[in-house]
């Protein structure tokens, strides 16, 4: 297993000890009624092999985008714990990355994993050139030779067919699928294990988004890396995972192969998602 | 010899502060006295910004300073270095102030009426002498006028919020903190900031960046007693007074810890008459502490700790800004080094690329 | 007046806090910074540096963009002399302590010596992170990402760095630290330094330190060359020296000559020449 999330919760608020069982997809909410918190994620337990790719489906409020938050450290956990394989603590045990410290969160989030936003804001820093946000991966991945750093960039702004020519521009000077390409240019740079991507195509052109389906697709043929993919639309899990698990006010209510959940599924919940298809 | 000439900065500074003091010697004759009772607002901006409470001294550095306030400042809080530090006073309730001047924006009449005390707010500024009315004051008292803060009430009544007390009080003179910044460590930068600085932050909130709405709830001047424990009775003992400003404004309110909605106050305090720099202050200080509400404006400077606490202090901005007149040349000579190596650079990028798009096709 | 100055819990304050900075080479300290009769802005920090740490043993020299007579350096080494009546030298090699605005002298320092370096803006980090707390945390963290990124821009656009001096250093592997404004020439000579060296900010109330036999390396990518300030060709026309940094001097005849900028280095070199 690349990545073990056990018993994973997130709780916005006071989180009392009714939280976890008074919500959920039996309850139909998240919000607790004792406390008023709204609990985000609701003791989750996941697993990914490696090379795998993983869908995670679910309507808005699902606390799908929060899971991925949760992996990447941009939030918090409330609870649990997870583990990516090859992080290690000094005694050479794996090591809950959610007790990682300073330097070693670096490590996870600049070495081992990478993200891609929905919003290429939060992925992209608007202050450095296209070239400059990726050399600021590779950089931080470890590499400090600029030749080597230029051409990494320059090699990944081809793969995601972005005019070379055009390394050096600033990225609001990008169409917005133009910048989505950058963000995962950078995202790829540092050779992640585990790529997370977080409705990596919603709000582009349908054009667009397939060819950036088809790339991402290609790249993970290519290279290898774990993936997730969070999204709502069904056609874009469909076309880039091997497996799905569907979520609902923050529980797994259904997990299986992508095909079997999209062609025979089992939940309620779920039969409603994939009948509401248009 | 050109060269010999930049050696001789000895005798060029003895000669520059010789043609300085010719400057300053012409008011040596001012009395001490004049200044302190004719200038009383110099001498109490200086023992402010100084951060010293000393009229003597101030009306020395004045008059060293030839005028320039900031300049005397700046000699007060160098004698204030070098000065020991014998101890830390009882802390001080502005409550007990012996009011020479008490106002409340916030209500109409206050306990002890508004008193106006000596006030140029409605001073007419005209250069040309006006014909003075004769002012026929009817009664006068002899006696003490001690009224607590017309916000009272509304404390008594339990809705103003209450910020945490700290255990000990800071003193950033002998530590200085970083971020989260006490409250104590804040107001006592603001207390000694320099006032123009202070007055133009605090009018960046009055004129949309920010999202306060504050009222002048008590303004007053007058005289505070400094009482210190003595070491053997340990009874209290008065060492002396001093003249202060202090101003409490509110006008907004927040949800305190409990979740309690309350009304929120700012406080201003100032060595000597200085209503300008307690308004000012006391309005920081709320937009500090109520950050929550602003809908408009990208950077609220006033409610941004890191821009109160470095950049507020008269003598630090006042001492960096005329450093730029010391010799720089040799900074400037690498500057002037890496433009010309840029400037090459971008040369021969230029050439290549024409070169190759007229070049021959192979 | 006490002996320097400063009352003896400002020097306990002052020394502590070298201390801390030597234990820890390249980390940033904070202090409480007393204020001086010397503005902010003009030396206070390296003043109280030197004036925790001088002594009636010491020697004491003070330089300001190289030069003993410049006036800053005049001002600060009578003030230091008033307030301790210590021996004060121009010459490098009979120093203790050495006071500097903005340059390192041309001569090998040695063991026993001690650099006070008077810095305006301590934190390296400052020209891409302005605030402090932010800054902090990225130095936890050795997270230096926004300053090799900047690098990688400058290279891209103009072939090398646009940082002219105060070039950013690398100290221990550790931290990266700002060397005060000296030009990159003098850059190279702060690693592996026999001497002791110290930087003191004043008005940012912070104080750091290399210990003597100490790595610093300068920010740069491994394979692009670390290039300094160039004097080809030019000579001083007083010495003769082709191997120092040199000013540039505009007489009234318009007519410019260079000078070495390190005067007690030219003025040894023109007392060798002369036995």
């Amino acid at each position: 297993m690349i990545l073990d999330m056990r018993s994973v919760s997130k709780v916005f608020g006071k989180f009392c000890p009714n939280c976890l069982e008074t919500t959920g997809a039996d309850f139909n909410s998240s919000i607790c009624p004792t406390c008023k918190s709204v609990v985000g994620v609701n003791d989750v337990n996941l697993t990914l092999a490696k090379g795998e790719v993983l869908g995670i489906v679910g309507e808005s409020g699902s606390g799908k985008s929060t899971l991925l938050q949760l992996i990447y450290q941009d939030q918090k956990a409330s609870l649990g714990e997870i583990f990516v394989k090859e992080f290690v603590g000094v005694d050479g045990e794996r090591k809950n990355i959610l007790d990682a410290n300073l330097n070693e969160l670096s490590h996870l989030r600049n070495s081992l994993m990478s993200m891609i936003y929905q919003n290429p804001r939060l992925g992209l820093n608007y202050n450095f050139s296209a070239g400059g946000n990726i050399a600021e991966k590779v950089i931080m991945s470890g590499n400090k030779k600029y030749d080597e750093i230029r051409n990494r960039a320059l090699f990944f702004l081809e793969k995601t067919e972005i005019p070379t020519s055009r390394i050096d521009d600033y990225p609001e000077y990008f169409s917005g699928g133009q910048q989505q390409r950058i963000q995962i240019s950078k995202a790829l740079s540092s050779n992640p294990k585990i790529l997370l991507l977080d409705e990596p195509t919603t709000g582009l052109d349908l054009s667009v988004q397939a060819k950036i389906l088809d790339l991402i697709k290609e790249l993970q043929h290519e290279i290898g890396f774990s993936m997730i993919v969070v999204s709502h639309d069904l056609g874009v899990i469909k076309h880039l995972t091997d497996i799905t698990v569907v979520m609902k006010n923050g529980q797994i209510v259904e997990r299986g192969l992508t095909d079997q959940i999209l062609e025979d599924p089992q939940h309620p919940y779920t039969q409603l998602l994939v009948s509401s298809v248009l | 010899m050109a060269y010999y000439a930049i050696k001789g900065g000895e005798e060029a500074i003895k000669n520059s502060l010789d043609l300085y003091g010719d400057i300053t010697a012409k008011g040596e004759d001012l009395e001490d006295n004049s200044l302190i009772e004719g200038l009383t607002f110099s001498i109490d901006r200086v023992m402010s910004e100084g951060s010293l409470y000393s009229k003597k001294l101030a009306a020395r550095a004045i008059k060293r300073s030839a005028g320039d306030l900031l300049n005397a400042s700046f000699f007060l809080r160098a004698h204030r270095s070098s000065c020991q530090r014998i101890g830390t006073s009882k802390t001080i309730d502005v409550n007990n102030m012996r009011l020479s001047r008490r106002i409340s924006s916030a209500f109409k009449d206050i306990e002890g009426g508004q008193l106006l005390g000596p006030s140029n707010d409605y001073e007419i500024k005209l250069l040309v002498d006006l014909k003075k009315e004769d002012v026929n004051i009817e009664e006068y008292s002899n006696k003490d006028c001690v009224i607590k803060s017309a916000l009272t009430p509304l404390r008594d009544d339990n809705l103003i919020k209450t910020l945490p007390k700290e255990e000990t009080v800071w003193d950033i003179t002998r530590n200085y903190p970083s971020a989260p910044y006490p409250r104590s460590a804040v107001l006592q930068v603001m207390s000694r900031a320099e006032t123009g600085s202070l007055l133009c932050v605090g009018y960046t909130t009055m004129r949309g960046y920010g999202d306060i709405h504050p009222t002048i709830g008590d303004l007053r001047i007058g005289e505070l007693d400094i009482e210190f424990i003595h070491p053997f009775t340990k009874k209290d003992v008065k060492v002396g007074s001093i003249e202060a400003t202090a101003v409490e404004c509110v006008g907004t309110f927040n949800q305190n810890e409990e979740g309690e909605t309350k009304l929120t106050t700012g406080f201003g305090f100032s060595f000597g008459k200085n209503e300008t720099k307690a308004i000012s202050m006391s309005m920081i200080d709320l937009s500090l502490y109520n950050t929550h509400y602003s809908v408009g404006g990208e950077h609220i400077i006033a409610a941004d700790f890191d821009m109160i606490m470095h950049h507020l202090d008269g003598i630090e901005s006042f001492g960096m800004t005329n450093h730029f007149k010391l010799p720089h040349y040799v900074t400037f000579q690498t500057d002037y080094q890496i433009f010309k190596s840029a400037q090459k650079y971008s040369n021969d990028k230029k050439e290549e690329e024409s070169k190759n798009n007229t070049g021959v096709k192979k | 007046m006490r002996y320097a100055f400063l009352d003896e819990e400002a020097k306990k304050e002052i020394r502590r806090s070298i201390l801390k900075a030597i234990a820890i080479p390249g980390y940033i300290v904070g202090f409480a910074s007393r204020e001086l009769p010397v503005a902010r802005g003009w030396g206070t920090g390296g003043l109280q540096v030197t004036l925790a740490m001088i002594n009636e043993e010491d020697t004491l020299k003070v330089i300001d963009q190289g030069c003993d007579g410049s006036v800053n350096a005049v001002n600060i080494r009578n003030f230091i002399k008033s307030v301790t009546d210590v021996k004060t030298t121009t010459n490098t090699k009979e120093a203790t302590i050495i006071q500097t605005r903005h340059r390192v002298p041309e001569i090998e320092l040695q063991e026993k010596q001690t650099l006070v370096y008077q810095v305006p803006m301590p934190d390296v980090l400052e020209t891409v992170e302005p605030s402090i707390a932010k800054a902090k945390l990225l130095h936890a963290n050795a997270d230096y990402s926004k300053l090799w990124v900047l690098l990688y821009e400058d290279t891209s656009m103009f072939g090398d760095s646009r940082i002219s001096n105060r070039y950013p250093v690398m100290v221990n592997d550790r931290y990266a630290m700002d060397p005060s404004p000296i030009p990159k020439y003098d850059t190279l000579k702060l690693n592996n330094c026999k001497a002791l060296q110290l930087f003191g900010a004043g008005r940012e109330k912070k104080i750091y330190a290399i210990p003597p036999y100490t790595k610093v390396e300068p920010l740069k990518f491994e394979d692009r060359e670390f290039k300094v300030e160039n004097f080809e060709g030019k000579k001083c026309s007083r010495c003769g020296s082709q191997d120092s940094f040199l000013d540039e001097v505009y007489d009234d005849d318009g007519v410019t000559h260079y000078y070495c900028n390190d005067t007690d280095y030219c003025d040894n070199n023109l007392n060798d020449g002369e036995k």
